[in-house]
């Protein structure tokens, strides 16, 4: 009698336990949720406030002034908080050209956020990498470009996809000429993505086409067959005769 | 002059807002469709500037509702890259002029400027 209530006793003890923990986690879960729409409130008003100035004498004068530190400050230290600044920098680039574009690169540059970017792009989890591309892309941070084409054999796909993408984000067409010696096949998705990225960007030279073409990577070759038809390059096409045969 | 913006992304909203503020005009906000279109009959604005993908009603049936006003009010919509066909829907059902995302804030002044004055 005594065995089974200890172990009634113990049973209960362990439900309540549980129920403890599930609570716990709960509320550390909703305050970290409560936390992050707090700060991307703060963030909005912030991003918003730089991208209006017109000039950057006028972004600067922004930045040295006190009450705009005191608010961008933990932002800017540490790592889990630049996350989110660089986040929202992120997409309000996406959203904004012109000079308020320019004061937020500036901005980015300023409070030397690379930094943060690079951290993930080197020693991050693929998500990680993915993401810190993304923001290089945006932040038209060309002096990282080599980072990126020496990640565009990664063994995970979603890394390698992100990185081509990232390159003809920055370089246009240009970026192309990066993709030849990649060992990895381009599947139909990633061609897909790159031709959608592709269409916002001005087709100068076919030279980058032509290289693609003569790959040995039979899928990147494919590729450029597909920009001949899509560009009307035709001329390149009938160049590679081996190709074709 | 009253404005109002109707933009679901918050940030977005909150530029476009402080933007046009900086210009001397008074702003009111929605974040989404439905909010929008009680707005247009509350504040009565003279000038509505709207997303054309909002939750509850999208920015066509908020052109469509302006266009329906006694009140002639001109509608500046936009729209993101790709949307060249709901942007001519929107033309047809009256919208008086476009800016592709991304666009830049001062060229937005610069617009409201022309069909405001």
């Amino acid at each position: 009698m005594e065995l089974l209530f200890a172990a009634m006793i113990i049973f209960m003890g362990l439900i309540v336990g549980v129920i403890i923990l599930i609570a716990l986690f709960m509320l550390r879960r909703s305050y970290y949720f409560r936390k992050r729409s707090y700060l991307k409130k703060i963030l909005n008003d912030l991003v918003s406030e730089i991208a209006i100035c017109e000039t950057r004498e006028e972004t600067e004068l922004l930045l040295a002034d006190p009450t705009f530190r005191s608010g961008i400050a933990m932002f800017v230290m540490k790592k889990k908080y630049a996350d989110i600044l660089i986040s929202k920098l992120s997409e309000a680039c996406a959203s904004i050209k012109g000079s308020s574009f320019e004061n937020l690169v500036f901005v980015y540059e300023y409070f030397d956020l690379q930094k943060f970017t690079v951290k993930d792009l080197r020693e991050g989890k693929w998500y990680r990498k993915v993401r810190a591309m993304q923001h290089l892309a945006r932040f038209r941070q060309f002096e990282l470009l080599p980072s990126i084409v020496a990640l565009i054999d990664h063994q995970n796909m979603q890394v390698r996809s992100e990185a081509l993408i990232a390159l003809v984000r920055l370089e246009g067409f240009g970026g192309l000429k990066y993709f030849i010696n990649s060992k990895f096949a381009l599947s139909e998705w990633q061609q897909i993505c790159l031709m959608d990225e592709l269409s916002f960007h001005q087709l100068n030279d076919t030279e980058p086409i032509s290289r693609l073409l003569s790959s040995a990577n039979l899928s990147m070759a494919g590729f450029g067959l597909k920009l001949a038809k899509e560009y009307q390059c035709f001329e390149l096409v009938q160049e590679e005769e081996v190709w074709i045969s | 002059m009253k404005i109002l913006v109707a933009e679901d992304e918050p940030m977005m909203l909150k530029t476009i807002a402080l933007r046009l503020k900086k210009d001397g005009h008074e702003i009111f906000t929605a974040e989404d469709g439905r909010e929008a279109l009680e707005k247009i009959l509350s504040v009565d604005p003279d000038l509505v500037i709207t997303d054309i993908m909002m939750p509850y009603a999208s920015g066509l049936e908020i052109v469509s509702m302006v266009k329906q006003q006694a009140k002639k009010i001109p509608v500046i919509v936009l729209s993101a890259m790709g949307q060249e066909k709901v942007v001519l829907e929107a033309f047809d059902l009256g919208a008086d002029d476009y800016m592709t995302k991304p666009f830049s804030p001062n060229e937005l002044t610069v617009r409201v400027r022309k069909l405001t004055m």
